[in-house]
């Protein structure tokens, strides 16, 4: 469906190097990165509103570098909606099928059913300026889909909407996705808003993409620092592998079981949701390590303990568990072979 | 416990002092010179023809040229603030000059192009325009001083107009021309016709340049310098207030239907 390949583009010091990607028809696509990764950029260079300076663009196979942004068949929705604050909520749902003279019934006909499908009928003659944030993304979405667009490229569509609207935001677009079947582009900064939508992502940083593959892919098995530092992997430990073993051996010493050989990994991280904490030491299981509890933080659903085991250990532990933890107090660790995930981090010798 | 809310509102006060003193600057000419007259003597011109007349002249000059200059410069207002392009400080400093350069000089300049002796005048005057004394003259006098109001305004207008409003309208179909059209200019528009009343208002006001190129027909200011020569302060006063009365009810009126129109900013 969508295809870059090769991609490059040159903006005042800044650049996308070498992007390829492959997002097939119905995809829901995240391409996810920090403020400042080139995503925006990336998202107008598919649109047609940037040109790439060199690479291929291809859509539907065909390559659509020279055709201009209004003949793409692309609705575009911004982070802070981007709606026309000179025309009513109609006016600017109805934008699009005017300039493209779409009969005036079936301009009816489809506003109709888009402020039928966002549940925006109650304001259709107001202003946006006079709407909250959340109504103001809905109709954002409903004047995009009002031309039938074959790809909808969402930039930051949930950050500037206040916890509850990005719920609701999130909701409808996982519902738009299922019931029209559309293919989406969607740019976020929050890892956690692209495991949840996403069905790929793609991590950029610094202009280039440096992890592809499924939300598990990228939440479990980081391939690089960035990646395991963004996705929130808190226990990221650089080390070598002992020769011919499964062993891998921490900077500080720890020695630590996994479930798999990877000679060249030069750094080993494991999810603080998938570390285990006892008060007596568990028969059986290898990687346990007895500690001193430095900190517990209460997240309200969850609290983030850390232990002091040869490594600083981050563990989230859920409330439902019940288990007293206090500062100071010794405990039992375990952090199952197969919860560490280990990588190979060029830059570091 | 008076003087701890004297206090609070010292800030308050001091800048209320101080702004009336710009007040009273502004205001107590313009009143002296509307009220101050003889009743009998503004009646007198008003049924003037040659003040009329003049007036009359100023206005319609001033609006042509504001037109003329909205045409020509609200695209490179447009060009100015949407785009980064080498020598854009020099253009931008350029289209600033007659700001600061005295107008009697910009008129020399003006006749150095549009004279009957200069190549552009002469061109012109093959094709039966002359810019010596006459009408075309005045506008492009008019223009040349008041030109930067509206450009800066525009250019303004333009900034503030989100660039991703065009990005969104293009995606949805339209071409740059309706984005232009429908987008980009509505918005701007404020901005746009703020700039055109500074540019009549200023082209109303001007003087020095217009002198130099057309004296005769003359429009109200010449008028009221020639006036002041041949017959006195007393006997020009009231063409002075009624220009002024004249111009600040255009203005106003103006500036309260721009009000109206733009209720969403």
């Amino acid at each position: 469906m969508i295809e870059l390949n090769n991609l490059c583009l040159q903006l005042r010091g800044f650049a996308l190097d070498n992007i390829n990607l492959n997002i097939e028809q119905g995809d829901y696509y995240i391409i996810l990165g920090p403020t400042g990764s080139g995503k925006t950029l990336l998202l107008e260079t598919i649109a047609g509103i940037r040109t790439p300076t060199e690479g291929e663009l291809v859509i539907e196979g065909r390559s659509v570098v020279d055709v201009p942004v209004e003949q793409r068949g692309i609705g575009i929705v911004y982070q802070h909606q981007a709606l026309f604050p000179h025309l009513t909520v109609r006016e600017n749902i109805t934008f699009g099928m005017k300039v493209r003279k779409i009969d005036r019934a079936l301009q009816e006909q489809k506003l109709k059913w888009l402020s039928g499908l966002f549940g925006i009928e109650g304001f259709l003659d107001r202003n946006p300026v006079t709407l909250s944030g959340g109504e103001r993304q809905k109709v954002a979405l409903a004047r995009a889909l009002a031309v039938c667009p074959k790809i909808l490229l969402l930039d930051e569509p949930l950050s500037s909407l206040d916890p509850e609207n990005r719920e609701m935001i999130q909701q409808e677009l996982r519902r738009l996705h299922r019931e029209l079947d559309i293919t989406v582009v969607h740019v976020t900064h929050d890892f956690q808003e692209a495991i949840s939508l996403g069905r790929k992502i793609a991590m950029l940083n610094k202009g280039r993409i440096c992890q592809m593959g499924t939300p598990d892919e990228v939440f479990l098995r980081p391939s690089s620092l960035f990646s395991a530092r963004y996705t929130m992997c808190r226990n990221i430990t650089a080390g070598k592998m002992r020769p011919g073993t499964n062993i891998f051996i921490t900077g500080s010493g720890l020695e630590l079981e996994v479930a798999y050989k990877q000679d060249k990994a030069n750094y080993a991280c494991i999810r603080p949701e998938l570390i285990r904490l006892s008060m007596s030491k568990q028969l059986g299981t290898s990687n346990q390590f007895q500690g001193t509890v430095i900190d517990v933080e209460n997240k309200g659903i969850y609290h983030v303990v850390k232990v002091s085991a040869g490594l600083e250990w981050v563990c989230y532990l859920q409330r439902a568990e019940g288990l007293n933890i206090q500062r100071g107090q010794k405990i039992w660790l375990t952090s199952p072979p197969e919860s560490i995930h280990l990588f190979c981090e060029p830059d570091v010798d | 416990m008076g003087n701890l809310k004297l206090g609070r509102y010292s800030l308050v006060i001091s800048f209320v002092l101080l702004g009336l003193v710009i007040v009273l600057f502004v205001g107590l000419p313009v009143f002296k010179l509307v009220f101050g007259s003889d009743p009998a003597l503004v009646w007198e011109n008003l049924l003037d023809e040659r003040v009329l007349g003049s007036i009359w002249l100023t206005f319609y000059t001033a609006l042509i040229a504001t037109a003329v200059g909205f045409l020509f410069g609200v695209p490179l207002a447009y060009l100015l603030a949407r785009y980064d392009f080498p020598g854009k400080g020099l253009l931008e400093g350029l289209v600033n000059l007659p700001i600061v350069i005295p107008h009697t000089a910009a008129g020399i300049a003006l006749l150095f192009v549009f004279g009957r002796n200069f190549a552009l005048g002469g061109a012109f005057e093959n094709i039966g325009i002359s810019f010596v004394d006459s009408k075309a003259g005045i506008v492009i006098a008019m223009m040349f001083v008041s030109i930067p109001f509206l450009i800066e305004s525009a250019k303004e207008g333009f900034k503030k107009a989100d660039i991703r409003l065009d990005n969104v309208a293009r995606s949805l179909g339209a071409s740059p021309w309706q984005v232009f059209r429908m987008v980009t200019f509505p918005l701007a528009w404020q901005s746009i016709f703020s700039g055109c009343l500074l540019m009549w208002a200023r082209g109303i006001s001007e003087f020095g340049a217009v002198i130099i190129l057309t004296y005769h027909p003359s429009i109200a200011p010449v008028l009221v310098f020639e006036r002041l020569q041949t017959h006195g302060l007393a006997a020009t006063a009231p063409i002075a207030g009624i220009l002024v009365v004249i111009s600040l009810l255009v203005f106003v009126v103006m500036r309260k239907m721009l009000a109206k129109k733009t209720k969403y900013d």
